[in-house]
């Protein structure tokens, strides 16, 4: 079932809580009495419509859904993912990296495993860092400098020559190695880590990395079915433009 | 694994969608010609084969005996001949309703086959060799030259060898060799 801008926001975070650091990116905070989305919407400056397709895209992961997104400004979507980013950096990477380290000093076992566990972490990290950053740096300036001209309808040589050398779905493909690493980190963890009595220590990492995982997949199913095909479709009317 | 094998390409690709979107559980490849189905099979376990009449005429029947194997058959003729082989036939000129009927049929029995045999999930030992060696770094060539065999086998074991793990990245098959010690860790410096 949807979210509606009727329903009280503390009946949404009930429904799931996944969704508190969702909400904290779009600039709401937690003590929100019995006010209704809509109230709260209004308060913060913040189009109503804009947040139920972002929650409502987190909880429902059908392509449709997040469609509705296209109607939204770039901005305000790209200004989103951008504070995921800043989320997944500041909160949750140095959370897991508390939780691994806390396992290695309360374990038995050999220092050596986990310390494999931590290099492949450390690892992904790396790797997490480098997309994020080439997002940052390329790929989003790149998708608002197609916005400005698509709504002014004019296009620059210089433009031109980047929507020719590497169109918005070149980047597409970019996310798979970070999803499968996590995929593995987690195996490891779940299969392959010896047996010893450190589990609820394990499970608290478990725990941030399958939510580090449905966060980032809706992260980049907001951009795979939303930024790319709008940009797509921008950079194609540019090109056509005489 | 299902396998497709046939030598067109439409019928190759719409097979594939819809078993797709019949059944997500097992991986589907294919193949153009009888050869490389024999490849295929020396080296996997095929659950389910879709062949086209001349593939399977050329093929060393034995080896298929045993296996669950649809026939693809271009229009429906006029009369059915009593079919010896046994294999299950797929009339591709049908309306959507039968072609679906015969699929999902089939998946069901392939599925209830393939519940009773699932102990697939250790590795063989020669996968253990190709995981020692993706782990040390080499590439599928390297592989291929220092264990006698094809880059084409080589990159089969690793996709069995992942879906058997659930391990998908060099890195993390690095530690899973570590963890089981196939190398020791001044190996993989």
């Amino acid at each position: 079932m949807q979210i509606t801008k009727e329903m009280k926001m503390a009946d949404a975070i009930h429904r799931n809580y996944l969704l508190l650091p969702v909400i904290n990116r779009l600039g709401i905070q937690l003590g929100f009495q019995d006010k209704t989305i809509q109230k709260i919407c209004e308060e913060h400056n913040l189009a109503t419509d804009f947040f139920l397709t972002i929650i409502n895209a987190f909880l429902d992961t059908n392509a449709k859904l997040s469609k509705q997104l296209q109607t939204h400004s770039v901005k305000d979507v790209v200004s989103y993912l951008l504070k995921t980013h800043a989320y997944y950096l500041e909160r949750v990477i140095p959370e897991i990296e508390n939780r691994i380290n806390l396992l290695i000093l309360h374990s038995q076992l050999n220092k050596a495993e986990f310390l494999l566990v931590k290099n492949f972490f450390e690892e992904y990290k790396k790797e997490l860092y480098g997309h994020i950053s080439l997002e940052e740096e390329r790929v989003y300036p790149y998708i608002i400098e197609i916005a400005d001209a698509y709504h002014k309808k004019s296009l620059n040589t210089q433009l031109k020559n980047k929507i020719n050398s590497y169109p918005i779905n070149s980047y597409e493909k970019e996310h798979s190695d970070i999803e499968a690493k996590l995929f593995d980190l987690k195996n490891i963890l779940i299969k392959y880590l010896p047996t010893s009595d450190d589990s609820y220590l394990r499970n608290r990492v478990l725990n941030e990395l399958f939510t580090l995982e449905q966060d980032l997949s809706d992260h980049s199913r907001i951009e795979n079915l939303v930024l790319v095909p709008k940009i797509t479709q921008m950079e194609m009317a540019l090109l056509a433009l005489k | 694994m299902i396998v497709i094998a046939t030598s067109s390409f439409i019928i190759c690709k719409g097979l594939t969608d819809i078993l797709k979107e019949l059944y997500t559980g097992k991986k589907i490849l294919s193949v153009n010609n009888t050869e490389e189905l024999e490849k295929l099979n020396a080296n996997n376990a095929i659950s389910l084969l879709l062949a086209s009449s001349d593939i399977l005429s050329n093929l060393k029947m034995s080896l298929f005996r045993e296996k669950q194997v649809i026939k693809l058959i271009q229009a429906r003729p006029d009369y059915i001949e009593t079919d010896s082989e046994n294999y299950e036939l797929l009339f591709l000129d049908d309306a959507e309703e039968a072609i679906l009927h015969v699929l999902k049929r089939n998946l069901a029995v392939m599925d209830k086959n393939s519940a009773s045999n699932k102990t697939e999930s250790v590795l063989s030992d020669r996968e253990l060799d190709i995981v020692r060696e993706v782990a040390l770094g080499k590439t599928n060539k390297e592989i291929a030259d220092k264990l006698f065999i094809s880059v084409h086998t080589v990159i089969t074991h690793r996709k069995n060898i992942t879906r058997k793990l659930g391990i998908k990245t060099v890195s993390g098959l690095t530690v899973f060799a570590l963890l089981n010690k196939l190398i020791k860790m001044s190996d993989s410096m």
